[in-house]
């Protein structure tokens, strides 16, 4: 029974090194193959490409030879298969010509087609911008850098083996750069980009409707020629927020806030537009109690925002920058307070002074020369 | 041929295909000496390693995950070759005036001169407001 066992196992051995042997000659003969193709291709595109691979199949043939001297006829299998693998890459490779096009065919609705359709929107929306030459506005272009990077995230989401993370990010991609597009419609009277969202579901429609309603006000702003007061602004500016905390909610993957979020903005945006007609409305005292300039508490954050970039900035007198923006904040407050009470001439000449206290708060914070007042 | 043959017949095609296709934009992108898109040259490295992810995958016959990774690897060159091309036919036909898709770091002193630059524009606003309304009354 002994010497049977025996026979069988020295039989299963013999088996498999016979077909290590068979499986080296054939790598051998490819590889010969392919060295000849070389040798008759000798203008293809791809020879340097072709070379590595034929280079990685010749390591893994003597890898191969090692394994089977030692006996080793998986491994050797194993080594032969890679080599096999290189060598087909490699030959077909050879044949190239260089103008190939390739394009995988995704699934409708996969992960895939959704970033896929991103790419080809954001780079169509680029094209037709270069094309026509048309404005872009400093925000305009931060989105689509936004959208780029929205793209990029997509795709390593793939990568890592997360295709809803993919879909998600593609979406909110997708709606980012339909907004952007009614932008630049809005900023160029005409259509640059059409984007279209496939496979949208509800929410996703909610959001488009948002960035509608958003283009739409702007659109009877522009129309009506008149300029916009701070309290439309504000509404607008927080319609357009609504905007981005939705978009940024599906890209988070978290749906529960973004109806209402989207209900919210579109409120604002109703009442910036309300706020707008009232402004533009035929009784003249309804125009006067519009402010068509900037709120003094955003005009107080916007320097504060500025105060503590010009502190990281390590200016030599920070002090002195501080004391004059501050002065500024405070006139700047001033003549709107005097300016509500019909108080133009005071209001005039506080205005004058918060304009002469933040040239001189810049001089000292930028530049070299030492400061003076500068009038307007 | 067996389906799991079938399919890895498919997957070293796929990867000979990627192979050149970020081979020829590696080398278009080299060429186009008119302007060096940093996005191309981003979706370039990252291809670069996304192929050899993917290789790796096909090499130990999970072919699954070679599926995946190679679309991610596929949707980046694509991009690049997108992205390239726009630019060759403004660099041809337009003004050379690029879109550039990348984040430009600015200056905390340009950043802080464009700051001071809003706040002063708000100003005058109000200042032309009150014009307006001095003449008015």
């Amino acid at each position: 029974m002994k010497f049977f066992h025996r026979f069988q196992l020295q039989l299963i051995e013999w088996a498999a090194k016979r077909q290590a042997k068979t499986n080296l000659d054939l790598l051998v003969d490819s590889m010969a193959n392919s060295n000849q193709l070389m040798q008759l291709i000798r203008d293809s595109v791809f020879r340097a490409d072709a070379q590595q691979h034929i280079d990685s199949a010749d390591r893994d043939y003597r890898a191969a030879v090692r394994s089977f001297k030692d006996d080793e006829f998986d491994e050797c299998n194993e080594f032969i298969d890679r080599g096999m693998l290189h060598l087909e890459i490699a030959q077909f490779q050879l044949r190239g010509r260089g103008d190939e096009a390739y394009e995988p065919r995704f699934d409708e609705g996969s992960a895939e087609h959704l970033v896929a359709h991103l790419s080809r929107s954001l780079t169509g929306t680029k094209l037709a911008i270069e094309y026509c030459n048309c404005t872009v506005r400093e925000p305009v272009k931060n989105g689509l850098i936004s959208v780029t990077a929205l793209f990029k995230e997509a795709a390593e989401s793939l990568l890592d083996d997360e295709p809803e993370a993919a879909r998600r990010t593609a979406c909110g991609g997708l709606l980012y750069l339909h907004r952007i597009s009614m932008q630049l419609e809005v900023d160029n009277q005409r259509t640059i980009a059409d984007i279209t969202i496939p496979h949208s579901g509800k929410l996703e429609k909610r959001v488009k409707e948002l960035s509608e309603r958003l283009a739409s006000c702007q659109r009877s702003f522009a129309s009506a020629g008149l300029p916009i007061s701070a309290r439309v602004r504000s509404h607008f500016a927080q319609a357009e927020r609504d905007l981005c905390i939705s978009i940024d909610n599906i890209v988070e993957g978290d749906s529960e806030e973004i109806d209402s979020t989207v209900s919210a903005g579109l409120m604002e945006v109703k009442l910036a537009e309300k706020f707008f007609l009232a402004a533009t409305g035929s009784r003249p005292e309804e125009k006067q109690n519009l402010p068509m300039y900037m709120a003094p508490l955003e005009f107080k954050a916007i320097a504060h925002q500025l105060l503590h970039a010009i502190k990281r900035m390590k200016v030599r007198q920070p002090d002195l920058v501080e004391k004059h923006l501050n002065a500024a904040v405070r006139y700047y407050e001033a003549a709107v307070a005097k300016f509500s009470q019909s108080d133009f001439s005071e209001s005039d000449r506080l205005a004058r002074a918060a304009y002469l206290d933040l040239d001189y708060a810049r001089q000292v914070a930028l530049s070299k020369k030492p400061p003076r007042y500068l009038d307007i | 041929m067996s389906k799991h043959q079938t399919k890895r017949a498919a997957a070293v095609q796929k990867q000979a295909k990627l192979e050149m296709l970020l081979s020829k934009l590696s080398t278009d992108y080299e060429a186009a000496t008119f302007h060096q898109n940093v996005v191309v040259a981003d979706c370039l490295n990252k291809a670069c390693a996304a192929m050899m992810m993917a290789s790796n995958h096909l090499f130990a016959n999970r072919l699954d995950q070679f599926l995946r990774v190679s679309n991610g690897a596929w949707l980046l060159i694509d991009f690049g070759r997108r992205l390239l091309d726009a630019d060759a036919v403004e660099h041809l036909l337009g003004e050379s005036e690029y879109l550039e898709l990348n984040e430009t770091v600015v200056s905390p002193t340009v950043s802080v001169d464009g700051g001071f630059a809003d706040l002063e524009k708000e100003i005058l606003k109000l200042r032309s407001v009150l014009r307006d309304r001095k003449k008015v009354d």
